[in-house]
């Protein structure tokens, strides 16, 4: 009986530090992730009920509008993402309305904004560092 | 006028103790082999009433019916505590009032970000249903139920839709007859006002 | 005003405030008018039953919703033509939305009682409120009422679930359940190493749900902010290339855009304002 318990948590142990390593880059990305998904919950009000029937069809939306082609034209880029966010705006409705659904695109376009934002904050930050350093 | 006297008697009496059907009920209840089923004649019972009164505070059906089976898990749990010096329905009433008041009291915290303006997001919600008509006098009374703070929108619910007896509703909510009367007074010029200038 | 357009061209023409308004009709209606209509019709419905004072005379209240119906229906060109209604509440459907459990006239008649006695105190409530009163505009799913019994059941059943195991089973089946974890740890360490792919596809969906908790925790707090500014450059740059941002073009554009631009006294006083401006476009 010891011995199987041994050999049990050696393998057990293994196992996870092997997942650790696949987790940590996704995990990094889940940070982000999570202040999305704090944003516009707080940002639309969702309720919990909402939220069970929202994200779903978020992700679903999310993924199409990555997988447009990069490297289209600008104006036809943009136009293949107006559609697909013209396709989502029956979907969203009947979860949370239509007024929120707009709310829910403006506010899409607000998180990446603050992303930008606290982008450059820090690398400005970096900067000053390195220069007061250098003096 | 001792008739009259009599009935006064019998009304107040009526309300102090518990229903004969209740009783039975608790009295099922109470018996290990009979508990589900009680539990289930108590909920058949009461469920539409109870519903009503916590989707006229809550107004989506989701959000209701999570209060709604919070509650009566809760019922389930404290049942047996039930001390039969008031109607079944008073306790009943009062767990859902104050589970509905404290869902909106949380939702309000979780809205910390928002900045939006006059416009409630109970009012919001309610101009969202499917089949709003901001004209009718129905839709209307609903907006201006929301508008009322919640304890009052729980006053005037009781009173006006479910014609609730001062005395029993100061059980339910635990607060004086006369503060009450006063609420309900002032709930129904409120949205009186609301719906004739809207 | 549409019959006499003489009148409305009459209003026009003295410069009334008057002209395009519409004449909403609203005559005041003798107190208690409704709430005696209750009483009137049981009378024409049942008259031999004389109704003593202070008490409901049995089968009240089952034939009370639609003997009222019934008489307003018929009632409905003549006398109610007559009394003013508001516009929209004559096109209100009459039919009672409001479904009741059977219970509840039982004990109406009590409730109705001591409402009797408080008459006297109450704020009188207008004729809209008095009629839509029954009228419910929100609806519910079908079939609601009838699964719900059970659903509140099985939550019940789920939470308080606990089996009494006597106390000398106990030690078996704690070993028992023992051994199982042991086997269940060995095969999954087992079988993750030799599964590398179909795990990222299990942690990407344990992800979404790890992910959720995260953002509830944030919201509870309310520390977005915080979080925001624990994140690290390198983060929000995979974040936004990975959703097809163009990271370095959206950072110019911003720059550009912002109200964060320096004021021209900024420049005088520091030499490096306009490098530190630049910096922050930085693409590395």
């Amino acid at each position: 009986m010891k011995h199987f318990l041994l050999i049990a948590f050696l393998f057990s142990g293994l196992s996870f530090t092997h997942a650790q390593d696949n987790g940590n880059p996704s995990k990094r990305a889940e940070r982000i992730q999570a202040l999305y998904v704090a944003y516009i919950t707080e940002q639309l009000n969702l309720t919990e009920t909402e939220a069970q029937k929202f994200w779903p069809v978020q992700k679903q939306y999310d993924t199409e509008v990555k997988s447009v082609g990069k490297n289209m034209p600008e104006l036809d880029r943009q136009q293949a993402v107006l559609d697909i966010k013209k396709k989502y705006q029956g979907s969203f409705s009947k979860i949370i309305g239509p007024e929120r659904t707009d709310e829910f695109f403006r506010k899409d376009i607000e998180f990446r904004k603050k992303l930008i934002d606290q982008l450059r904050k820090i690398r400005q930050q970096n900067h000053n560092q390195r220069r007061s350093g250098r003096n | 006028m001792p008739i009259g006297f009599v009935i006064l008697l019998q009304l107040l009496h009526a309300q102090m103790t518990i229903q004969p059907e209740d009783r039975e009920l608790l009295d099922q209840f109470r018996n290990e082999t009979t508990r589900e089923q009680a539990f289930t004649k108590i909920i058949k019972k009461y469920q539409e009433r109870l519903y009503w009164h916590i989707r006229r505070m809550v107004v989506s059906h989701e959000d209701t019916n999570d209060i709604l089976q919070n509650m009566f898990i809760k019922v389930w749990k404290n049942l047996d505590n039930f001390r039969e010096d008031s109607q079944l329905f008073t306790w009943l009433y009062r767990i859902a009032t104050n589970e509905s008041l404290t869902h909106l009291q949380q939702q309000k915290k979780r809205l910390a970000f928002s900045l939006s303006d006059d416009e409630s997001p109970l009012a919001n919600k309610i101009k969202a249903d499917e089949h709003f008509d901001g004209q009718k006098l129905e839709w209307k009374l609903q907006l201006a139920i929301q508008k009322l703070p919640e304890k009052q929108r729980a006053v005037f619910n009781l009173r006006y839709f479910e014609e609730m007896p001062y005395e029993e509703m100061s059980r339910v909510l635990e607060t004086s007859e006369g503060a009450l009367k006063a609420s309900y007074h002032h709930a129904v010029k409120k949205i009186e006002d609301f719906i004739k200038n809207r | 005003m549409k019959q006499h357009p003489e009148i409305e061209q009459e209003l026009k023409d003295l410069g009334s405030t008057l002209a395009g308004v519409e004449p909403v009709n609203i005559f005041r209606v003798p107190e208690g008018y409704f709430n005696s209509i209750v009483h009137d019709v049981l009378l024409e419905v049942s008259p031999t039953k004389a109704i003593p004072e202070g008490s409901v005379p049995e089968g009240y209240f089952e034939g009370l919703a639609s003997a009222i119906i019934e008489k307003i229906n018929q009632e409905e060109t003549a006398d109610l033509e007559n009394i003013a209604l508001l516009p929209e509440l004559k096109n209100m459907n009459r039919t009672p939305v409001f479904s009741l459990p059977a219970a509840y006239f039982d004990e109406l008649p009590e409730i109705i009682n001591s409402r009797i006695k408080e008459d006297a105190l109450q704020p009188f409530l207008s004729e809209n409120l008095v009629f839509i009163r029954n009228i419910n505009p929100y609806q519910v799913p079908a079939g609601y009422f009838e699964h719900l019994p059970k659903s509140i059941i099985e939550k019940v059943n789920i939470g308080s679930a606990a089996p009494v195991i006597q106390m000398s089973s106990r030690r078996s089946l704690f070993r028992y359940t023992a051994a199982a974890v042991m086997a269940g740890l060995l095969g999954l360490a087992i079988f993750s190493t030799f599964n590398d792919g179909r795990n990222k596809q299990l942690v990407a969906d344990n992800l979404d749900e790890s992910t959720m908790r995260a953002a509830k925790t944030i919201v509870q707090k309310g520390d977005f902010d915080a979080v925001l500014s624990s994140v690290s450059d390198q983060e929000i740059v995979d974040y936004l290339s990975n959703g097809g941002e163009d990271v370095n073009a959206a950072l110019v554009a911003s720059v550009a855009a912002s109200d964060n631009l320096p004021d021209q006294i900024d420049y005088i006083l520091d030499d490096h304002t306009l490098d530190n401006l630049l910096d922050g476009v930085i693409t590395n």
